[in-house]
């Protein structure tokens, strides 16, 4: 069982939580963006191997997004901060 | 004016008494609570004078600290995210309270809205009622951690629930949506048999 840390709940086993993939996405402008760089947004993710920076929802809790910083070799979860947060200040992490 | 509808028992198409009981008071208890009515309010905790209109609209604090509740008389604020409560009063008062705090927040970035078919709820007590919800919530609910005053949004046997302690005997209650109430009463009256003579 994976313990993910929810900012406001505690720590929740995964069974609780929804995965929402990689976290800070920028949207482009759809007005001015090309197909290319709208097709990168929808499609295209890094799938880092390592610390990876990721959305989660506590689907069967609070019912709030947040974002988690974990390693996708070994789960290992080293911080977890509520969305709007930036990400200099939690630490390393794609 | 409608006149006001009256909440039916979620189990009492399932026959036998209303209110529904199960297993005994030595070991553990189950007893449909009868239909209460039920709030959702949010609001942002961080605008103090905004949660100072809903306090005086209710009569009672809002618990800011997640994972807990906290009761006065008839009326129940349940913590549910950090801009969302859930309260809970006898049924037929639900308008009422909703009138008082849409009244209470107009104008603000808050809403109210009246959840009261929304679920069935049920009371556990007994000294195995823990081990009972144990066998279908992973969430620890030791003494140490979770006494008199905790809740916990959570699922029990897979599905999703509100429950949170009302005494330390122990005694719990829990909110299910009402569509999955039968089987979380089935659930509940299964596991628990173990615990129950005869
Ligand atoms: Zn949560």
């Amino acid at each position: 069982m994976l313990l993910i840390p929810c900012p406001w709940c505690g720590a929740r086993p995964d069974s609780e939580f929804s995965a929402g993939g990689e976290a800070h996405l920028e949207r482009p402008d759809p007005d001015h963006a090309s197909d290319g760089q709208w097709g990168e947004y929808l499609y295209f993710r890094r799938n880092v191997k390592g610390v990876q920076r990721e959305r989660w929802l506590h689907s069967h809790g609070c019912r709030r997004w947040f974002n988690v910083v974990r390693d996708t070799v070994t789960h290992e979860i080293t911080a977890a901060y509520p969305m709007g947060e930036s990400m200099k200040e939690t630490g390393p992490g794609a | 004016m409608a006149e006001h509808l009256r909440a039916r028992s979620v189990l009492a198409d399932a026959g036998g008494e209303v209110p529904r009981m199960f297993g005994d008071a030595a070991a553990v208890r189950l007893t449909e609570v009868p239909p209460a009515g039920a709030i959702v309010l949010r609001l942002d905790a961080a605008d103090a004078s905004a949660l100072q209109q809903a306090r005086e609209a209710l009569g009672i604090q809002l618990p800011l600290t997640p994972n807990t509740w906290h009761g006065e008389g008839d009326i129940t604020v349940l913590w549910q995210a950090y801009d969302e409560w859930l309260a809970l009063t006898a049924d037929g008062r639900q308008t009422e309270m909703a009138a008082r705090l849409t009244q209470a927040l107009a104008g603000r970035h808050a809403a109210v809205t009246d959840v009261s078919d929304l679920h069935a709820e049920f009371l556990i007590e007994g000294p195995v009622g823990r081990d009972l919800l144990r066998k279908g919530c992973a969430v620890d609910l030791h003494p140490r951690v979770f006494g008199t005053g905790h809740l916990a949004l959570t699922a029990l046997a897979r599905v999703r629930v509100v429950l949170w302690q009302t005494g330390d005997a122990p005694a719990y209650r829990l909110r299910v949506e009402r569509s999955h109430a039968r089987y979380l009463w089935d659930w509940l009256a299964d596991a628990g048999g173990e615990f129950i003579d005869g």
